[in-house]
């Protein structure tokens, strides 16, 4: 009999373990749901952004990570967050210390699944994610090419 | 009855033990020769060389831009996949593999999947002798070009093949192998571009060349670093014969502000009216054109 019960805690344990594993979202997963997000826009490059919770009384984290943009360009800049962490994802788009874009209205508080950006400066640019009140989050950004002008 | 209980557990554990490693390493856990591992000890960081990656822009944005001009398809400015069994060097696979993953994003954005069917076969066989073939889906890839409305999962699903071979390279030891990718697709980009700009002479073609200054600048500290490696000094040394004649190319800034619009559907857009101003001489512009294609040429070359 009690070998039947540990047989039974086993058993729960390994099936548990499985459906733990099957249900989180991986980076990977996220991106190739994000890439639905960028639509009919042609998929170019995409960042994974993973961030802890940030301490009280502190400026929140912040993943930082390059690219270059070109000229007469309309790019589109769509933001995942994994449905397994509580933060929302915050972009903001700097060309050299000038915040260009982002996907987070101050005025309202909205956070948007995408934007687009027209380029008309060919050069380095850098990208800023951060999650919503310092929480704990997993987020991907891809990079789509909308069209020339 | 208690041994066939603990055979039973001992079982399932070795069962889910082996499902747990091989969801880890994915296969990936190649033995990598010494011939194609990095020699040497650099002075820029992993970290700092993929910040400097990711400010190479993508070719599949070249063949766009060609595309958005309207320029006729021409199978003539891509390289052969004739002869791709003869590059038996990593250091020549691995340039060629980004030429061709260059080739094949402009292939795609014409629609060319029939022709770009023989760009897959041969991707797949370069990436198979640098044992990075295990990233590039070529099944799939194969079946999506089968038919032209896939298109769009075509270009998605190669670019993160691509993602991932250059991921695989850098994460072990063979950066080396993932700058020369990376030379390779640059390279083929301007190539295209120099090519059609001589049949259609587009102000935009022009400015397009002019601007690769900006990532060539990126391109030449990536190769740099590995300068004391002896496949790279030639290389390096026909880089920078377009480099120089790059850095006597003008870029200035013209100062704005940038408009933020919601449109009616609810799209929220920012225009940039900062403008970057590309001042290229006539001179420079067939320079460069010239030093493309003759090096381009010869790293095709057998």
């Amino acid at each position: 009999m009690k070998n039947t019960y540990f047989f039974i805690i086993i058993i729960s344990l390994i099936t548990f373990a499985g459906i733990n594993q099957s249900s989180a979202q991986s980076g990977e997963e996220l991106v190739n749901i994000c890439s639905r997000v960028a639509g009919d826009a042609t998929y170019l490059k995409d960042f994974t952004v993973k961030l802890g919770s940030t301490p009280p009384g502190q400026e929140p984290l912040q993943d930082k990570q390059s690219l270059v943009l070109r000229k007469n360009t309309v790019y589109k800049f769509s933001i995942c967050s994994s449905k397994d962490y509580a933060g929302r994802a915050i972009l903001k788009l700097f060309s050299s210390s000038k915040l260009e874009a982002s996907n987070y209205m101050v005025a309202t508080g909205k956070i948007y699944p995408s934007f687009e950006f027209t380029c008309q400066k060919t050069g380095a640019y850098h990208i800023f994610v951060e999650f919503e009140d310092g929480k704990e989050g997993l987020a991907v950004v891809i990079l789509s090419f909308v069209k020339k002008i | 009855m208690k041994i066939k209980f603990i055979l039973g557990v001992l079982i399932i554990a070795l069962i889910s033990g082996c499902k747990c490693s091989n969801e880890g390493n994915e296969d990936n856990s190649l033995e990598v020769p010494d011939s194609v591992a990095n020699k040497g000890v650099y002075e820029v960081s992993d970290q700092a060389m993929e910040k400097i990656t990711e400010n190479i822009s993508s070719p599949i944005e070249t063949a766009a831009l060609i595309k958005s001009l309207n320029v006729p398809f021409s199978k003539e400015y891509l390289a052969s996949t004739d002869n791709v069994d003869s590059y038996s060097t990593s250091f020549r696979q691995s340039i060629l593999l980004g030429i061709y993953a260059a080739d094949l994003g402009y292939l795609n954005m014409y629609s060319k999947t029939t022709v770009s069917i023989d760009y897959l076969k041969s991707i797949k066989k370069i990436a198979d002798k640098l044992k990075i073939g295990q990233f590039f889906d070529f099944s799939t890839l194969k079946r999506l070009a089968s038919s032209s409305e896939n298109i769009d999962s075509l270009i998605y699903i190669s670019q993160r093949n691509f993602k991932q071979m250059d991921e695989y390279l850098r994460e072990n030891s063979r950066s080396n192998l993932s700058a020369l990718m990376i030379a390779g697709a640059w390279l083929e980009g301007l190539y295209l571009t120099s090519e059609v700009y001589k049949s259609d002479p587009d102000p935009q073609l022009r400015e397009a060349i002019g601007e690769q200054k900006v990532m060539m600048s990126n391109l030449m500290i990536l190769l740099e670093n590995y300068r004391n490696n002896p496949d790279f000094q030639d290389l390096i040394k026909d880089y920078k014969r377009i480099h120089k004649i790059f850095k006597e190319v003008k870029i200035t800034i013209e100062q704005g502000e940038t408009e933020q619009i919601i449109d009616e559907n609810g799209q929220l857009t920012f225009k940039q009216n900062e403008k970057s101003i590309v001042k290229i001489t006539d001179e420079q512009l067939y320079k460069i054109i010239e030093e493309t294609n003759k090096i381009r040429n010869n790293l095709i070359s057998l």
